[in-house]
């Protein structure tokens, strides 16, 4: 595990990098609690952030690496006044999240599937989320929420 | 008022590793399922799979969910519940929920998973809600 801290031009840039596996994903939400928290956003919003960050962080364990326990995984946290950015780079399986569709709930009862909500969490938690896949490269998760001070 | 407490216990050593995270009663023809992990990521919400589906298989149909101690659910574990609660409709059961914390209450109401689930703040409430 590495950590990474900046001050650059009135953000407040820090950096996580963890090896892709589960026992690690209670240290990603620790750390995006700890920064989340000094953005001065609220109880809420840090936990929504912070369930958005695993669920990210779970699919690039059990898709992108397959569940390869060795793979990186890099959390960028920054935020100033205004908004908190977290972006989250792996080196797996490339993966296109346009093949995954927003659930209808009650479809998605019907067909009594397990997997497909993180996505949707994300998406309904944060403000934005993007994806960026350069095959054989890297994939990127870009998640930002506005900040509503506590 | 019957109430009794088992451990839920597996011979695979990586079942093992998890049945400390649950525990189950049952109160008449209800079986609660009582998630005593603080969090509940992936690999611990399929090990709660096979405990539902075991339970379904035992021929339990009213399943009640007791999150009170749980702190963190991951969206997988919202899936094995959707799936547990359909399976349950079929054989005209019910899959009920309590003990929402803040943030899993959060994911329930924002993820609109109270139009697929009867969630209750006691006990007493949701028993006597499978009765009715």
């Amino acid at each position: 595990m590495r950590v990474v801290e900046l001050a650059v031009n009135k953000k407040n840039i820090s950096e996580l990098i963890v090896k892709s596996r589960t026992e690690n994903l209670s240290l990603i939400r620790d750390f995006v609690s700890n920064k989340a928290s000094a953005a001065g956003l609220s109880k809420e919003d840090i936990e929504n952030i912070m369930l958005s960050v695993d669920e990210a962080c779970t699919n690039i364990i059990k898709h992108a690496y397959n569940s390869y326990p060795d793979g990186e995984i890099v959390i960028n946290l920054e935020f100033n006044s205004e908004k908190i950015s977290i972006s989250i780079i792996d080196h797996g399986s490339t993966f296109n999240p346009d093949t995954v569709p927003d659930p209808d709930l009650q479809k998605y009862y019907k067909n009594g599937r397990v997997g497909g909500l993180g996505m949707y969490l994300m998406k309904t938690l944060m403000d934005d989320v993007k994806y960026i896949s350069v095959p054989g490269e890297y994939n990127k998760v870009l998640l930002s929420k506005k900040i509503n001070v506590a | 008022m019957e109430s009794i407490t088992t451990n839920i216990f597996s011979s695979g050593n990586y079942m093992m590793s998890f049945s400390g995270n649950f525990k189950k009663e049952r109160h008449e023809n209800i079986l609660i399922e009582i998630i005593t992990a603080k969090e509940i990521d992936f690999k611990k919400a399929m090990y709660f799979k096979d405990i539902l589906d075991e339970d379904i298989s035992e021929g339990y149909n009213n399943i009640l969910v007791d999150l009170s101690d749980c702190d963190f659910i991951e969206s997988s574990f919202l899936g094995i519940l959707v799936q547990a609660s359909k399976k349950l409709k079929i054989n005209n059961g019910n899959l009920k929920i309590i003990g929402l914390n803040a943030l899993p209450d959060n994911i329930f109401i924002l993820g609109g998973f109270t139009k697929l689930f009867q969630v209750f703040k006691t006990r007493q409430e949701a028993i006597q809600s499978f009765a009715a």
